[in-house]
């Protein structure tokens, strides 16, 4: 029997380490210190594996200080009138601001009882004590937190009504990774459907897309006054710049092979050549200013063919020269 | 001379065109460039593998201009005064002197063809150049004239041995140089192979009518034409960019592959060069039936108008048909006509 005294020593040395009995020191006067929590919106229906976060902002008056060590540490299992409670800590975020202590604290479920149940977290105690008369150690009480690991209601300390909505999906153990994915997703989804528009948006232009038609179309549209070898110009240049060579009638392969929507106007481009010899190359004057309107819209059809959209033939404007 | 007239002429020479495109098959565009030189009164030079078709195609225009049609073989021990007249001891025993290749038809020469020109020496080009650039030669102490005189002559680029490069300043004098190539369109091989028509040259020419462009009325069509086609300031702008190009084609981003373009040309074009281009841009134009030059009648004949006056790095200079081609084509690639 005598041998068995130090074990049973050992045995309550131990119980009285993990659970601090809380009369041990008097509370410290609500003046002295300034505590805020910051508790889950979420009561009940935690599972297994599920995470708790607390967070705990305190702040302590002088000559008060807070003791380090009395602050929560990970991996400390909480227990209940020696029982463990299920509930780990499993993470500790210290920021030390300027006026207080901010302690982000996450807890992760260990427990599955089946039975409609609550599960908690256990008040802590933090300590503090008195710079000037160091025998005088205090306690501040943080209050525990309870949850339930059922759906079901229980005891009345969880308002389920709150939230037990139908729409709350399965709760995981870490749902960050999917609202990521969905976020990813919906950026993509967000750019697909702005190309989806800019491709089928027949007058859309944006800056830094390089279009080259469009700008000449509209050049044309806001300048009426421009002249017609200018208008004509306008277009060589754009076509040379987009087929990268000098671009004459036979040649116009080299404009085929870069882009084949430019062949649906085939007939308009050997038109516009012709236009634009006698324009430019011949001293006959059979050109009139009516024939502006026609390289406007012209110069609309190359756009369209640069954004590879489809032009009927019905559209196609041919005129004789 | 009326407009009318140059469209009755233009008739004349479609109808001559058509006609020798019956006799030599698969030549159309050399047939219409030698069209052209006729009427830009330029000399040709043409190059391409023997037994093509070349001394037929000229004897058909020969045939078709009219006048005198004289052709010689140039050879390494031909020499300047064969071309002029040939000595033998004739019947009665006495030396008699005949007048030669080109003294023969007088001034009614109007084609002289020198077969395989590198083959013969400096001295015989030389003379050959000053027929070509004066028309006239001094022999017997007499002045000879041959105002109505295109010289073609033919070289074979690909045999080197005992020949003579004609040099630049020399090919510069042709107005064009027209590469005749092989048809390779099988039809064409094999009608030439089988067809039999094709098998006796000089019962294939007489298909084509015996004087149908008077050949001494050629020089006052020439200066007409050139007269009556006009070339806009824009025209004029482009083919000064033209030239600027075969000088330093680097300017307009022309690239060849692997070739360094900085490093290729010692000299470009001469302005005697491009004028020649712009005489047969006009008359590429006249025969289009068109009053002005368009960029296209430029390009119709940009290479065989521009490519053998290029005078290349020596580096270069082997691959010259192949390089030339390639650069004629980019410049007009590269260079904007608008």
């Amino acid at each position: 029997m005598l041998k068995l005294l130090p074990l049973t020593l050992l045995f309550l040395s131990q119980i009285a380490f993990s659970y601090e009995d809380p009369k041990k020191y008097p509370d410290l006067d609500e003046k002295f210190y300034n505590l805020s929590i910051q508790e889950p919106s979420q009561k009940v229906g935690y599972f297994v594996g599920d995470i708790i976060q607390r967070q705990i902002k305190i702040s302590v008056k002088e000559p008060y200080k807070l003791i380090e060590e009395s602050l929560p540490i990970v991996g400390y299992e909480k227990r209940y009138r020696g029982q463990l409670l299920g509930i780990t800590l499993r993470e500790v975020i210290k920021n030390q601001h300027k006026d207080y202590l901010e302690l982000d604290l996450t807890y992760q479920i260990f427990t599955n009882n089946t039975v409609a149940k609550p599960a908690f977290i256990t008040a802590d105690y933090y300590r503090v004590i008195n710079k000037n008369k160091p025998e005088d150690v205090l306690k501040i009480r943080v209050p525990g937190l309870t949850v339930a690991v059922s759906p079901i209601a229980i005891f009345g300390a969880v308002k389920v009504e709150n939230d037990m909505s139908d729409l709350r999906g399965p709760f995981l153990i870490d749902v960050k990774k999917y609202e990521i994915n969905i976020y990813k997703s919906l950026f993509i989804f967000g750019i697909s459907l702005f190309v989806l528009i800019y491709i089928y948006t027949r007058f859309t232009i944006l800056p830094g897309f390089k279009k080259i038609f469009l700008p000449i179309h509209r050049k044309f549209k806001k300048n009426k006054e421009i002249k017609i070898e200018s208008m004509i110009r306008s277009i060589h240049n754009g076509l040379n710049l987009f087929a990268e060579a000098s671009l004459f009638e036979k040649n116009l392969q080299d404009l085929y092979k870069k882009n084949e929507s430019f062949k649906n106007i085939d007939q308009e481009l050997k038109i516009f050549f012709k236009i634009s010899n006698q324009k430019l190359f011949t001293k006959e004057k059979n050109i009139d200013e009516k024939i502006k309107n026609w390289l406007i819209e012209f110069c609309f059809h190359l756009h369209l063919c640069e954004k590879k959209l489809p032009i009927k033939s019905i559209d196609l404007k041919i005129i004789k020269i | 001379m009326a407009k009318k007239n140059l469209a009755d002429w233009l008739k004349s020479a479609s109808s001559l065109e058509k006609q020798i495109n019956q006799v030599i098959l698969g030549q159309e565009n050399p047939i219409r460039l030698i069209l052209i030189s006729i009427f830009a009164r330029g000399h040709v030079l043409l190059e391409g593998d023997v037994g093509v078709g070349k001394t037929t195609m000229l004897r058909a225009f020969a045939r078709g201009i009219g006048g005198g049609y004289e052709r010689i073989e140039g050879t390494i021990d031909l020499m300047p005064n064969d071309l002029i007249y040939h000595t033998y001891l004739g019947d009665d025993g006495k030396p008699h002197v005949d007048k030669g290749p080109v003294l023969r038809s007088g001034e009614d020469l109007s084609i002289f063809f020198f077969n395989e020109i590198n083959r013969a020496r400096p001295q015989v080009h030389s003379l050959m150049l000053r027929i070509m650039a004066e028309k006239t030669l001094s022999a017997f102490n007499k002045e000879f004239h041959f105002p109505h005189l295109i010289v073609f002559a033919d070289r074979n680029q690909v045999e080197k041995e005992e020949t003579f490069e004609v040099p630049s300043a020399a090919r510069d004098r042709f107005m064009m140089e027209i590469p005749i190539i092989i048809p390779k369109d099988d039809k064409l091989m094999t009608d030439l192979i089988f067809d039999t028509r094709f098998h006796d040259a000089d019962q294939l020419i007489t298909k084509v009518n015996n004087d149908q462009l008077n050949f001494n009325e050629l020089n006052d069509v020439a200066a007409e034409i050139q007269k009556n086609i006009d070339a806009t300031q824009e025209l004029e702008k482009y083919a000064l960019n033209l030239w600027k190009a075969t000088i330093r084609p680097q300017d307009f981003n022309v690239k060849i592959s692997d070739i360094d373009v900085n490093r290729l040309i010692i000299s470009g074009s001469s302005p005697r060069g491009i004028s020649m281009m712009m005489k047969c841009a006009r008359v590429n134009a006249w025969m289009n039936n068109r009053s002005s030059v368009l960029p296209e009648d430029i390009h119709q004949i940009f290479h065989e108008t521009v490519a053998h006056r290029l005078v290349f790095n020596p580096v270069y200079d082997l691959r010259r048909t192949e390089i030339s081609r390639e650069l004629t084509t980019e410049i007009i690639n590269k260079v904007s006509a608008h």
